[in-house]
């Protein structure tokens, strides 16, 4: 995992690696103490854990949407009705 | 068109004001239809009666798009929209009796959110209830683009909470690759969710 260019920072990556507890024991010493002295890396923590709860938030988010074919069906109704109303025109 | 109609062309509410735009009628019926259905379910109507307010609710912000820029002063589009679907709501449940009837045996099976609830609590549920549509709307764009075994990476670490060990050793990656996966797959699905929130603002 490599630092950012521009700064001595880690990149965003090696910072989700932190954050998951993901690095080798080795990358974890070495980046620990710059994040806990950098505002910017422990900014990008916080993000970083804000989303993943945001996501816990999501967990009973299917993949499949109940409502989809629905929709369709609503569609076409609307806009069978709106043609209608079109076609009546003005009263 | 009014002079100061702070809207601009590329966003979805302001194609609404066009009958003929199909894919913009088509992006509020999937965004909002659901609400709306699970509101009139709430509200104890069946699921046909929930259908036909779903439609009139459509039918009603339809012909009164074109107007709407003159209203917005009163407030949000979605605050408008939510009115427009307790309106319709109340029209159906005052025009038919069995329904009401139903409304009392739902009430006394599950005291929930009932037609007379201060409106804060209507109005926050109507919020949770568009935060939820709209990420499920993001969580499907995402998905179209997202190669199948990056999206599985991310969506079972991130919204079934498996551990990224498990997921990882499944997938044949690094614990740090699948880490990465999910964090940027997080970012992009919350960059979603905020377009699809855009699309939908004045």
């Amino acid at each position: 995992m490599n630092a950012n260019a521009s700064t001595c920072c880690p990149s965003d990556d090696t910072l989700y690696a932190y954050v998951d507890g993901a690095l080798t024991r080795s990358e974890r010493r070495r980046w620990r103490r710059h994040i806990e002295h950098c505002a910017r890396c422990e900014a990008a923590i916080a993000s970083s854990r804000e989303l993943s709860e945001w996501a816990g938030t999501l967990k009973s988010t299917s993949l499949s949407d109940p409502h989809a074919r629905r929709a369709q069906r609503w569609f076409a109704a609307v806009r069978q009705k709106l043609n209608a109303h079109t076609h009546e025109g003005p009263k | 068109m009014a002079i100061d109609d702070p809207l601009t062309s590329s966003t979805l509410l302001a194609r609404l004001r066009d009958r003929g735009d199909e894919s913009a009628w088509r992006g509020f019926v999937t965004l909002y239809g659901p609400i709306v259905f699970r509101l009139a379910r709430r509200y104890g109507l069946d699921s046909e009666s929930a259908d036909a307010l779903v439609q009139a609710f459509c039918v009603r912000v339809v012909e009164a798009a074109p107007s709407l820029v003159y209203d917005r002063r009163r407030g949000r589009f979605r605050d408008w929209v939510r009115r427009v679907a307790l309106n319709e709501l109340r029209r159906i449940k005052r025009g038919d009796a069995a329904r009401a009837r139903a409304l009392e045996r739902y009430r006394t099976k599950r005291p929930a959110v009932s037609s007379e609830s201060p409106p804060e609590r209507l109005a926050r549920w109507w919020e949770q209830a568009e935060s939820r549509r709209v990420l499920r709307l993001a969580l499907e764009r995402l998905r179209s683009e997202t190669a199948p075994d990056k999206f599985a990476i991310f969506y079972l670490q991130a919204m079934r909470g498996l551990p990224l060990g498990e997921v990882a050793s499944f997938y044949g990656v690094t614990k740090c690759n699948a880490s990465v996966i999910k964090h940027r797959l997080l970012r992009r699905l919350k960059a979603k969710a905020d377009e699809i929130r855009a699309e939908w603002s004045e």
